[in-house]
């Protein structure tokens, strides 16, 4: 009977499975970080911190021993750069210390450019350095640096519209490490005039982003590798409607920033995604207005249940440049508007409109 | 009970028959880890109303990794098939070997709904209707695609093994 030797078989490769041990958080752990306050949610084991000292610590080995890499100092904002900075790639980064804030680091502030307003300027950079700090474990490759070819203003469309963090607001992440949890990325990016930004990338699912004053929970390391390994700018493959993706700069001050062109409703727990075009601008209005007129709080990845009945909803909200804006929404849960950074009370007010969008042709 | 401490009490007690069942799925440890992690962070993100309630969290995790896998799988091709050609047929042990491996690759063949139906049925023992719920579809459909999982695992079988039906005459 194949029924049973697909069972025999399956049985058979059930020891190859990875050692779901190296999942688990030590309670330890969780109550310790609780108790400190800090903001993610579910918290990295033991196992992720000790693998990303581990890999610190070996960091300068390893770009010492890989070729064609370089080694000077990267400048720091004392040093006068040239027309064009050539940012040099770190030889490792620092191991953070205990106690610290787990702020992203950088080697040296932005430079002649506004990294306040955003994570990098929207113009297009002259050069963009990838420094890469791969984890020998790691399946992300090998260590070293690579100087982008190409085309350079699609790294400044996918970081200069990332969003900031939000004071008091909670990050999401979960207890389970990963194999390239102790991986890390820097961009370097110069303009012309000798004005340059680095941008930390670590690819600890639960650590963020920063240049040095512009610090984001949001995850970029998937763009640093992507072109790190191309040695060019890569189009990422775009969020799509069931996923809350990057977010958006401005979404931090308002549910739905801006002036969106077109948005997308889809039911996350199954069924159909809705129109990418309004059926009625005036829904779409409605919509706007009524997710922006509740007031807004930061955002914090809790619930209180408001009913027995939960449905999920995700409302994406499409601009005519940068990403889009993704709302979760969600009936039978206070807050039950969520868009990353911001939350909002209940979703009574929205899920008719929603029900319109679905249905419409 | 906080939500951090809802699913790491989840990786804890379940984490490992949850890597195993991502194993099943993707033949592939790091892939499976990845499968198990994505599932986790998606459920983390979209966390709404499962405090308090252990087995809806885990339901929900269930359905996340099944989710994660469709949609991650989908376009990915498919092994050649002279790959599946390769085999051993000396002696009853290695026939059987032979024959486990071939099933196991044989696996990787099939198109991801109809390998998910399968490792939810035959590893995880699951009912039908449990199925259905996890992927979405109608019980029909999953018996369906059990039925079209089987007749392709006992062709892909019968194609590259020969001797072995000869050998049962």
């Amino acid at each position: 009977m194949i029924e049973q030797q697909l069972r025999d078989v399956m049985t058979a490769h059930d020891a190859e499975a990875p050692d779901g041990s190296r999942l688990v958080v030590p309670p330890r752990a969780t109550a310790a970080r609780a108790r400190r306050g800090q903001l993610a949610v579910v918290l990295v084991s033991a196992a992720v911190i000790a693998l990303v000292i581990a890999t610190f610590s070996v960091h300068s080995q390893l770009f010492n021993r890989s070729t064609g890499t370089s080694l000077t100092p990267a400048p720091t904002s004392a040093s006068k750069p040239p027309t064009v900075a050539a940012l040099a790639c770190p030889s490792a980064l620092p191991r953070p210390k205990a106690g610290s804030p787990d702020l992203p680091w950088v080697p040296a502030k932005p430079h002649n450019v506004d990294g306040t307003s955003r994570m990098v300027p929207l113009e297009r950079p002259s050069r963009v350095v990838v420094c890469a700090y791969i984890d020998p474990r790691s399946p992300a490759g090998r260590s070293g640096s690579a100087v982008l070819s190409g085309d350079l203003q699609g790294v400044a469309d996918d970081l200069a519209w990332t969003p900031p963090a939000v004071a008091g607001s909670g990050q999401a992440c979960t207890a389970v490490a990963l194999p390239t949890d102790g991986d890390g990325y820097l961009i370097g990016l110069s303009y012309p005039g000798g004005g340059f930004v680095w941008v930390s990338a670590s690819a600890n699912h639960c650590s963020g982003s920063g240049n040095g004053v512009f610090n984001s929970p949001a995850h970029l390391s998937g763009f640093a590798k992507r072109w790190y390994q191309a040695g060019h700018w890569v189009a990422g493959t775009a969020p799509t409607c069931r996923s809350l993706g990057a977010g958006r700069l401005g979404q931090q001050k308002q549910m739905v920033p801006g002036s969106p062109v077109s948005v997308t409703a889809c039911n996350v727990d199954g069924g159909k995604t809705g129109p990418t075009r309004p059926a009625s601008a005036t829904v779409v209005r409605q919509l706007i207005a009524a997710l922006n007129a509740s007031p807004s709080t930061p955002w914090q990845p809790t619930c209180q249940p408001t009913g027995s009945t939960f449905r999920d909803y995700n409302l994406q909200f499409a601009y005519s440049q940068g990403p889009p804006v993704t709302i979760s929404v969600t009936s039978g849960c206070t807050p039950g508007v969520v868009n990353g950074s911001l939350q909002a009370g209940g979703a009574s007010a929205i899920l008719p409109l929603i029900n319109t969008l679905l249905r419409a042709p | 009970m906080q939500v951090d401490e809802e699913l790491s009490s989840l990786v804890r007690d379940r984490g490992q028959h949850l890597v195993r069942v991502a194993y099943q799925l993707t033949h592939d440890r790091s892939t499976a880890e990845d499968l198990v992690q994505e599932a986790l962070f998606q459920v983390c993100r979209s966390w709404r109303t499962r405090r308090g309630q252990p087995d809806r969290l885990e339901a929900y995790v269930r359905r996340a990794m099944m989710n994660v896998y469709l949609k991650r799988q989908r376009g990915k091709p498919l092994l050649p098939d002279a790959e599946l050609a390769e085999q051993s047929t000396d002696g009853a042990f290695d026939k059987h070997l032979a024959d486990r491996d071939e099933i196991w690759r044989s696996l990787e063949q099939l198109p991801m709904r109809q390998r998910a139906v399968l490792v939810l049925r035959f590893y995880e023992d699951l009912p039908d209707s449990e199925i259905a719920r996890l992927l979405s579809c109608r019980q029909s459909t999953v018996r369906s695609l059990a039925a079209r999982g089987l007749t392709a695992l006992r062709t892909h079988v019968g194609y590259v093994i020969p001797l072995s039906k000869e050998g049962q005459r």
